[in-house]
């Protein structure tokens, strides 16, 4: 079975967690738990008649006192970026690491996750800023680890985008 | 560094596998596993198989071995099935070690500092957004009290064109002068307001859009004479300012405006009859300073610190609710600028600010 690693960036409480638990478990908690370092998961996805199992790096997210580790990408196909709708300032930080990944690992396939869309009314990122990250050739997915909508589409996306490269 | 003693070496070692319960993998150049030992089955490792590719049996390692490097330290990895460990990669003439250390106890004084400084962090952040919703409703009730105010004024125009007494006249202006008055204040509400909310609107770095200084002065200038001279107060420009020069600065035009405006007309209610308040701008080099002098009575110490905060008032008050020169340094500030006072050597107030010049386009 062909394997392949990738990993979720983001800044702190973005929701990274809760988006490898809903897809490798089915599973949603709305307890915040930080994650230090970073936590390995497995599951395996369909692309076309392919079996692949993606090995999940979730991160530890990015905040004023530690950043990311760029070592964590070592031997990485992809990554998902993961942003929280309700908190524009997360939306910078993931500029920020994508940014960091390109000058460090060089040009990996990505998705953008906006996350917590179950919160839509209380959304700072507005769809104007997803334009412009669109604009910018990013693949922009709307998901709410909550509910499940959106998540499973990621992951997919980022599968297909690393076998189209 | 000199060579360890071998008791050393060895209390290290012993420390190394009391305390952090090794591990090893070793796998060849081309990522088969070739041996393994140490407490595997601690950090969820099991059924191994020499000869096989790593990272099929451990699936961590898959992308990581073999190495292209000198090697890497990965610090508090967590699987679902073993201890927190720091994972060591490093080349040796055999292949590629992976070296597990237990990091359970570093692990756990981490998480709990780094989840108490998230959730401060958090609650900030929520803080800050629940000021903020107040903030917009309470612009939007000032917003709404100009809407009546309109409606008095204009009865009171309407009303100093009909047949009234003497006193009664004098009333009207009055009225109408409060009228005008908690017009002022409301606008000048709102206009601090809207330099906060609009903190993140675009201003002009480029050369061919930037304001100039200069010319921005000599409007404010031409529309503030006026008031002045019904103050019987003096206002020009220096005299020795060259307005052929370039005074072009980082910045948009009207609130450029504003905020010189709002600096001449604090020089005026500080300035005596028969004064005189000077405007001129001078050259820093990659900066330029715009300085309003006047020969008022200075800034009282007790006021002088707090002057560019919200709601600063001078001793008096005089009638103004503080945030005039608040908007001045928020907005000279978001242009990359400096604002200040200081007491002029010959009596008076210098106000200043300071821009960048633009880049040449």
């Amino acid at each position: 079975m062909i394997r392949k690693k990738i990993c979720l960036l983001g800044a702190f409480a973005v929701g990274k967690t809760s988006l490898v638990a809903r897809f490798v478990k089915s599973l949603y908690s709305d307890q915040y738990i930080t994650t230090v370092g970073v936590k390995v998961d497995k599951k395996t996805v369909k692309v076309g008649d392919r079996e692949i199992a993606l090995i999940v790096w979730d991160v530890a997210g990015e905040d004023e006192f530690q950043k990311v580790q760029m070592s964590y990408l070592s031997g990485a196909s992809g990554y998902l970026l993961v942003a929280d709708g309700t908190r524009g300032n997360t939306l910078e930080t993931a500029r920020m690491l994508e940014q960091r990944v390109t000058e460090t690992i060089g040009a990996l396939p990505f998705i953008f996750i906006i996350n917590k869309s179950d919160l839509a009314p209380e959304w700072e990122i507005d769809d104007q800023a997803l334009a412009e990250c669109e604009s910018q050739g990013w693949t922009v997915v709307k998901a709410s680890a909550k509910t499940g909508e959106g998540v499973e589409a990621a992951f997919a996306q980022l599968a297909e985008k690393m076998f189209r490269k | 560094m000199a060579e360890l003693p071998a008791a050393v070496r060895d209390y290290l070692n012993r420390l190394a596998s009391e305390q952090r319960s090794p591990a090893y993998l070793l796998s060849d150049r081309q990522g088969r596993l070739v041996e393994w030992g140490g407490a595997v089955e601690l950090y969820g490792i099991s059924n191994l198989q020499s000869g096989n590719p790593i990272g099929e049996q451990v699936f961590f390692l898959e992308g990581l071995l073999p190495l292209e490097n000198d090697g890497m330290i990965l610090p508090c990895l967590q699987t679902d099935s073993g201890r927190p460990a720091d994972l060591h990669l490093f080349p040796t003439p055999d292949g590629d070690y992976a070296l597990l250390l237990d990091a359970t106890t570093q692990e756990m004084q981490q998480r709990l500092m780094q989840q108490k400084g998230n959730e401060l962090s958090l609650s900030y952040q929520r803080l800050v957004k629940e000021i903020q919703k107040k903030e917009i409703l309470l612009h939007c009730i000032v917003h709404d009290l100009a809407g009546p105010l309109m409606g008095i004024r204009g009865g009171f125009e309407l009303l100093a064109n009909e047949n009234i007494s003497e006193p009664g006249r004098k009333f009207l202006e009055i009225g109408l002068r409060q009228a005008n008055k908690q017009d002022a204040l409301i606008r000048e509400i709102l206009q601090a307001f809207s330099a906060e909310v609009e903190s993140f609107e675009a201003f002009h770095v480029d050369s061919d859009k930037a304001p100039d200084a200069a010319q921005s002065a000599q409007e404010v200038i031409e529309a503030l004479s006026p008031a002045f001279a019904l103050n019987q107060v003096k206002l020009h420009l220096d005299p020795n300012l060259d307005l052929s020069r370039d005074w072009k600065v980082v910045g948009e035009k009207s609130r450029l405006e504003r905020v010189i405006s709002n600096l001449i007309e604090n020089a005026l209610r500080h300035s005596p009859a028969n004064s005189t308040v000077t405007v001129g701008c001078y050259d820093e080099g990659e900066k330029v300073l715009v300085a309003i002098d006047d020969e008022g009575p200075g800034i009282p110490l007790e006021v002088a610190p707090a002057l560019f905060q919200k709601f600063a008032q001078g001793k008096k008050g005089r009638g103004k609710i503080g945030l005039g020169l608040y908007f001045c340094r928020i907005t000279v500030e978001h242009w990359g600028g400096e604002i200040g006072h200081s007491a002029r050597e010959q009596g008076g107030t210098r106000f200043w600010f300071r821009l960048p010049r633009p880049t040449k386009s």
